[in-house]
């Protein structure tokens, strides 16, 4: 009976370890339509606090995209941090944005995410310039309509922060656009109010992450 | 006592055991994923199999439905859809095929029940017995200014052959796709205002 009990119960907790993973993880999620948005206060860290669709198992490939390049020596950063003020960094990469395109970098430190887990997914850049301008980069984001509406757009709702800080700046800044080890408190922030973002919404950077 | 023992045991597991995956089963998923815009892109090469690597968003089994979407019409054309298992001899799980006769859906029921698992890779891919004229529903690069990458570019960020021409043709018989897909030459779409060549197609699978 003893035995029995033991087997079910071994089995039973076998289910807390199905877990989606993937080796190929687009993240937010495929979003749809692919649109951009600047970041273009230098180092300032910008931060978005969003769950993984799928969990991934020591990845150190990360890229993102740019649409408009910036001038000579133009880093940007991304950091992954459990999602807390003092979370610890997941993940760090650092990407030329001295043109557009994709920018993998790989090598990074091996990192693990877990599926459905909040985490704070950061950038930077070590470039302040106007959005629209050729030299100012533009990550590449999943779609909002807010341009068409007077800035009322999805990136705005998740911006007004009514529950949490969702969208925000944190306190700590990057180093010459490498994103410090916590974030520190996230001030919920409408991105449209800072300078250099223009026009056009702040939506999450696409991240493509492989082991 | 031992039996005692026994059945705080199970009790104990029954209680720290989570739901099975704790996860309702939807019934009908989007293919890449649920997307806000959609678009539209256009295949290539008459007969070429076309092909997107993409990670199932959730687990769903026995799908029996699939359905993508012409956005142009084509008279005397025949367009397919289909999807493969990741891997060069990865086997076909789904496939329809019909006229491109007329924009809309092009769909089918009644297929052998297939099953997606969630993170695991797939290949979506299409052909058409035309060339360059076919375009189908796919996700939308923004037709603002100044994009010079898009989220299909993205996906082969680390492995350009995750998008691209299949090795095995379709052929004008049957179920015009090939059982597997051969391995996929990089074949990835520009960036760049008003590209719309070969992004990622939608499709729509229901039980």
């Amino acid at each position: 009976m003893i035995r029995l009990a033991l087997l079910l119960a071994l089995a039973l907790a076998r289910g807390a370890a199905a877990q989606s993973t993937t080796t190929h993880l687009v993240w937010p999620s495929y979003g749809g339509t692919d649109f951009r948005y600047w970041t273009a206060v230098k180092n300032e860290l910008w931060c978005w606090r969003l769950p993984t669709p799928h969990g991934i198992t020591n990845a150190t490939k990360l890229a993102l995209g740019f649409n408009s390049r910036g001038p000579a020596g133009c880093v940007a950063g991304v950091g992954i941090y459990d999602d807390d003020d003092a979370g610890a960094r997941r993940a760090v990469s650092a990407h030329d944005c001295t043109t557009s395109g994709v920018k993998g970098t790989t090598g990074i430190a091996a990192f693990s995410l877990v599926e459905a887990a909040v985490y704070r997914v950061c950038t930077c850049i070590t470039y302040s310039g106007s959005p629209g301008a050729t030299t100012t980069p533009s990550f590449t984001s999943i779609f909002d309509r807010g341009e068409d509406f007077g800035g009322v757009g999805f990136s705005k709702a998740l911006s007004l922060n009514a529950n949490s800080a969702r969208i925000g700046i944190a306190a700590n800044p990057c180093l010459s656009g490498v994103p410090p080890t916590t974030t520190g408190g996230i001030t919920a922030t409408d991105f449209w109010t800072r300078p250099g973002s223009g026009t056009v919404a702040a939506m999450p950077p696409v991240l493509v992450i492989e082991p | 006592m031992t039996r005692r023992l026994a059945l705080a045991l199970l009790a104990l597991a029954l209680l720290l055991a989570p739901p099975a995956r704790g996860q309702p089963t939807p019934r009908k998923m989007f293919l890449p994923g649920y997307t806000s815009t959609a678009g539209s892109s256009s295949l290539g090469a008459s007969l070429g199999l076309y092909c997107w690597t993409f990670a199932a968003e959730r687990t769903v089994t026995n799908f029996t439905k699939m359905a993508g979407y012409l956005t142009g019409s084509h008279a005397s054309n025949t367009c397919a859809f289909a999807v493969y298992e990741n891997g060069d001899a990865g086997a076909k799980l789904a496939n329809v095929v019909g006229s491109c006769g007329t924009g809309g859906v092009l769909g089918a029921t009644g297929l052998t029940p297939f099953t997606l698992t969630s993170g695991t890779l797939y290949r979506m891919c299409a052909c058409a017995n035309a060339a360059d004229t076919i375009s189908y529903l796919s996700v939308q690069q923004a037709t603002t200014c100044c994009q010079d990458t898009n989220l299909t570019q993205m996906v082969a960020a680390f492995n350009a052959n995750m998008i691209g021409r299949a090795a095995n043709d379709c052929v004008a018989t049957g179920s015009w796709t090939p059982s597997t897909t051969g391995a996929l030459t990089a074949e990835v779409p520009t960036g760049g205002f008003g590209r719309n060549a070969r992004r990622f197609p939608l499709f729509v699978v229901e039980q």
